[in-house]
């Protein structure tokens, strides 16, 4: 390999060169873009892959060509139908039963007194409900006899509508049918209104359904009918043995997900839903395994297929065809190998712990059936149960107090918490007084081995802590002269904090000790420390 | 560290309590194990991507251990329970497996509801056994075999009592809202009803404020509990923006309200008041006034409630006056808006309060009305929960 000076300036116009290429890359793209893009874009909607022109021409048979003219022949028909029915002003009574087929009423359409007939269409289809409008709009003019004067009712669907006075009876009878007409719709409408939604579902009893749009209705008659609905529900519930989500939601204003599916309140209805919907959910999911398998296929024979590319290519060159590489799997054994290893250690604690949990007995199951009939007292239970039994007369002068209680928290319970204004917190102090015995003496020492647990090494660590309570809690002497001789022997003793001379640098040290020694019999707690008690 | 010993009358009430260690995060459905119609369930229900509580404490729960679960109002608690219960429940056997208390009728029955919206799959049958209903028709119900029972502690204790309720397959119990339920009002009921069930039945505890001397006492009842808890400063949440407005005479809250009163009709909102008669006297009021207004408070007959209730949730009403009765763990989405029209009795019940606004990271806004001497009261939630609380300003509508 031949060596290089690497300099600043070759770097430089390294760079420099570099810099340049891609202005000149930059620039040719660019130009590369305005060349196409115009002409992309103009065609963008109408390009079409070759042939496929031709291939709709193909595709139109005779057949769908008949199917096409065959509706809009019977398109032309119905607009013709349309029209007629829209200019005749005069019908008989058979006629006029015939129209109420109709969802538009077309005689009243064809009242439009000042439009010439021939403009008739075209305004319809712009305003087409410019005659409703007029029907029932505030203004009006004042009314020529009383028979036009107009009048305000309510219909079955609860929205107060105007008329006038002499359409009043004709007005009347159409809402009866659409009454009759709704409710017989009923049973369609309900199981097309499934989803719920904004939409009061309607009961099977047949009231009037209501729903949002329906504002004109009173706020109060609203609540009412929703009342009287909600009550009927309740009912049919009561007799019902299973309940579901549906049954109960009661038109709660609620969004749900999308996969949200308003089953039937009807058991056999929702157990059928239910199996539609798993028989949906199978076939997805074995399409969507088919088009993975697919996908997989593919990619195997690209696979081969670059395979086999390369070896004709190296063929070409003269070398042996590409060997299989083994399937790697190795990398996936090690880390195997080292979850299990660690689980095995985490099992035990687990099942240590498990263990633990099982043997434990909750103090709210004592007597129950299977578990111990009383509580077992520890000692020290049992000692402080005793105490809090023991009658106030009998307890130590209450002068005793305050020379043995060394804990600070206590006096900080008595006086009042004044920041705390209110709470839920029980009175700390009258909660403390209850569970404290009346007095707690230090511990003693127990220098002879006879622990009440036989558990040397806590005896130890016990050892230990009440020898360091000792050291931090009470006034300190000093030490006879001859202690460094004939005291214990711990490391930790040999090297005093007051031995150095600083007043103000041994009296903080020794406060901390306190402040540590106070928080570590915070967090331990006191069965420990009373173990010593008896 | 909580450090427990197991079966000792401890003294804990200098230990602080934390979250346990080692409790796993799990952030997505997906990885936790459900079963398939359970997920189904979920995803219809509208959960996508379970809240920070549902990633922890489901799986602790599913495995049979012990929990005591905290977590900000509106995010996904009663969820987190029902999930973990559906999951466990086995669907072949027509016996009750799990009881779930609370302290409200109201909330027992939303929790019945919540729990067969997500097992709506499974068929679940869930029973809410409450108070203020017929008795016989309760013990029909049962009689016929729920899977889940969700109730208040005096019905639940007289049905077993009756033998109508059959404990001898309970497995769990759930404490929503565990500090009110340990509380001194229930406690003695909840005791009663746990010495009917067998021992060493798992235990859950959820709320959204667990304070000191609540935890204390678990272990009467609890066995090495996994703990996932919230510090104080952090259980406000962010999307509830709270205010004050103070007033010098306790007359004027009254027009202050008023004057609100377009606000509080943009969505849904809940006024609370301290006593029953006070949510009496200011309906009445409102009403005088010709505000449309609804009340609901403990005093009216069940089936008023009930009524009072769902018009709220169909939207009917929007405008609720109301006790604490409504303070805890009632869920209606559409309500964003909170005012204090009394302060609360305690810090806890402001966390509750103000919690009915903003579910499951909506926005949402608390106004405290407050008299002069009133206002150091609030300071002082301000300062316990480390929060803000600011006056109201001219815009609040566009803040819901």
């Amino acid at each position: 390999m031949s060596t290089y000076e690497i300099s600043k300036s070759s770097l430089l116009s390294l760079k420099a060169e570099i810099l340049r290429k891609q202005e000149e890359l930059n620039k040719t793209k660019l130009e590369n873009q305005t060349k196409t893009a115009p002409t992309k874009k103009l065609t963008l909607l109408e390009v079409k892959n070759k042939g496929v022109e031709q291939r709709t021409v193909n595709d139109i048979s005779e057949e769908d060509e008949n199917l096409l003219k065959k509706s809009r022949s019977i398109l032309e028909a119905k607009a013709k139908l349309y029209e007629k029915l829209m200019r005749r002003t005069n019908f008989t009574d058979e006629e006029l039963e015939h129209n109420q087929r109709y969802l538009v009423r077309f005689h009243k359409k064809s009242r439009i007194p000042d439009l010439p007939p021939d403009l008739d269409d075209e305004l319809d289809d712009k305003y087409p409900d410019s005659d409703e409008e007029r029907h029932f709009s505030d203004e009006y003019e004042p009314p020529k006899n009383p028979e036009e004067d107009w009048v305000e009712y309510t219909d079955c669907l609860g929205r107060t509508r105007k008329c006038m006075k002499k359409d009043l009876a004709f007005v009347k009878s159409k809402d009866a049918e659409l009454l009759a007409a709704v409710n017989k719709d009923e049973n369609k409408v309900e199981q097309l209104s499934k989803a719920g939604g904004s939409v009061v579902e309607i009961h099977e009893s047949g009231e009037p359904k209501l729903s949002n749009a329906n504002e004109l209705l009173s706020s109060d008659m609203r609540r009412e009918l929703l009342r009287q609905q909600w009550e009927k529900a309740e009912d049919q519930l009561r007799k019902k043995d299973d309940i579901h989500y549906q049954d109960i939601l009661f038109n709660e204003a609620r969004t749900h997900g999308v996969g949200y599916y308003g089953f039937s309140k009807d058991e056999e209805e929702r157990a059928k839903q239910q199996e539609a919907l798993k028989n949906l959910r199978q076939e997805t999911e074995q399409e969507q395994k088919k088009a993975q398998d697919l996908r997989e296929l593919r990619e195997t024979q690209l696979k081969a297929r670059a395979k086999a590319a390369r070896n004709r290519k190296r063929a070409r060159m003269g070398l042996p065809p590409e060997e299989d590489e083994p399937e790697v799997v190795q990398p996936e054994e090690p880390p195997k190998s080292e979850v299990s290893e660690k689980p095995v250690e985490n099992e035990n604690k687990d099942q240590e712990k498990e263990a633990a949990r099982k043997n434990h007995v909750r103090p709210w199951d004592i007597g129950k059936k299977g578990v111990k009939e009383h509580y077992e007292y520890t000692q020290e239970e049992w000692v402080d149960k005793k105490r809090r039994e023991r009658p106030k007369d009998f307890a130590p002068p209450s002068s005793y107090k305050n020379s043995f209680r060394r804990d600070p928290e206590i006096r900080e319970n008595v006086e009042p918490d004044k920041k705390l204004y209110f709470s839920t917190k029980k009175n700390r102090s009258t909660y403390k007084e209850e569970k404290q015995p009346p007095m707690r003496p230090k511990p003693i020492v127990n220098e002879c081995d006879e622990s009440p647990e036989s558990d040397s090494q806590l005896c130890e660590k016990e050892e230990r802590r009440s020898n360091e309570d000792t050291r931090g809690k009470r006034a300190e002497f000093a030490p006879p002269p001859t202690y460094d001789y004939y005291g214990p022997s711990d490391a930790k003793k040999s090297k005093p904090s007051y031995s150095k001379g600083n007043l103000v640098e041994s009296i903080s040290a020794g406060l901390q000790f306190l402040r540590e020694q106070a928080e570590k019999k915070g967090n331990s707690n006191k069965h420990d420390e009373d173990m010593f008690l008896i | 560290m909580a450090k427990q010993r197991a079966g000792t009358l401890e003294d804990l009430s200098n230990v602080e309590f934390e979250t346990s260690e080692g409790v796993d995060v799990i952030d997505k459905f997906k990885n936790m194990g459900l079963r398939e119609e359970l997920m189904r369930g979920i995803f219809a229900y509208g959960f996508e991507k379970p809240s920070a509580i549902q990633q922890r404490a489901i799986k602790p729960i599913m495995k049979g251990r012990d929990v005591i679960a905290q977590a900000q109002s509106g995010t996904g608690k009663t969820a987190t329970f029902a999930i973990s219960i559906l999951q466990s429940l086995d669907l072949t056997m027509r016996e009750t497996q799990v009881l779930c208390l609370s302290p409200t009728r109201e909330l027992a029955v939303q929790i019945q509801k919540v729990i067969l919206a997500l097992g709506d799959f499974m068929n679940v049958q869930c029973h809410a056994c409450i108070g203020g209903t017929n008795l016989g028709e309760d013990i029909r119900k049962l009689d016929y075999g729920q899977h889940v029972v969700s109730g208040t502690p005096g019905r639940v204790y007289d049905m077993i009592r009756r033998r109508a309720l059959r404990t001898r397959a309970v497995k769990m119990l759930v404490l929503d809202e565990a500090d009110e339920m340990l509380n001194k009002g229930f406690k003695e009921q909840i005791y009663d009803v746990y010495r009917f069930l067998p021992p060493s039945t798992q235990v859950v505890l959820i709320s959204a404020t667990l304070p000191h001397e609540i935890l204390e006492i678990t272990s009467k009842f609890m066995t090495d509990p996994i703990r996932i808890l919230v510090k104080r400063d952090e259980l406000t949440l962010e999307g509830i923006k709270q205010f004050f407005v103070a007033v010098e005479r306790e007359e004027w809250k009254f027009d202050t309200l008023c004057d609100l009163y377009d606000t509080l009709t943009i969505t849904q909102a809940v006024i609370f008041c301290n006593t029953k008669r006070k949510v009496d006297w200011l309906t009445e009021k409102m009403r005088e006034a010709n505000f449309t207004v609804s009340s609901m408070h403990g005093d009216m007959p069940q089936k008023e409630r009930d009524a009072i209730m769902k018009e709220f949730r169909s939207g009917q009403s929007r405008v609720l006056i109301t006790t604490d009765v409504w303070a805890r763990g009632i869920d209606v989405q559409q309500v964003s808006l909170v005012i204090n029209y009394d302060l609360p009795n305690n810090r806890e019940l402001y966390i509750h309060r103000i919690g009915r606004s903003g579910r499951f990271g909506r926005k949402g806004v608390a106004i405290n009305f407050v008299k002069s001497d009133d206002i150091r009261i609030l300071r002082d939630i301000e300062q316990y929960y480390s929060t803000q609380i600011d006056e109201m300003p001219m815009n609040v509508a566009d803040l819901i």
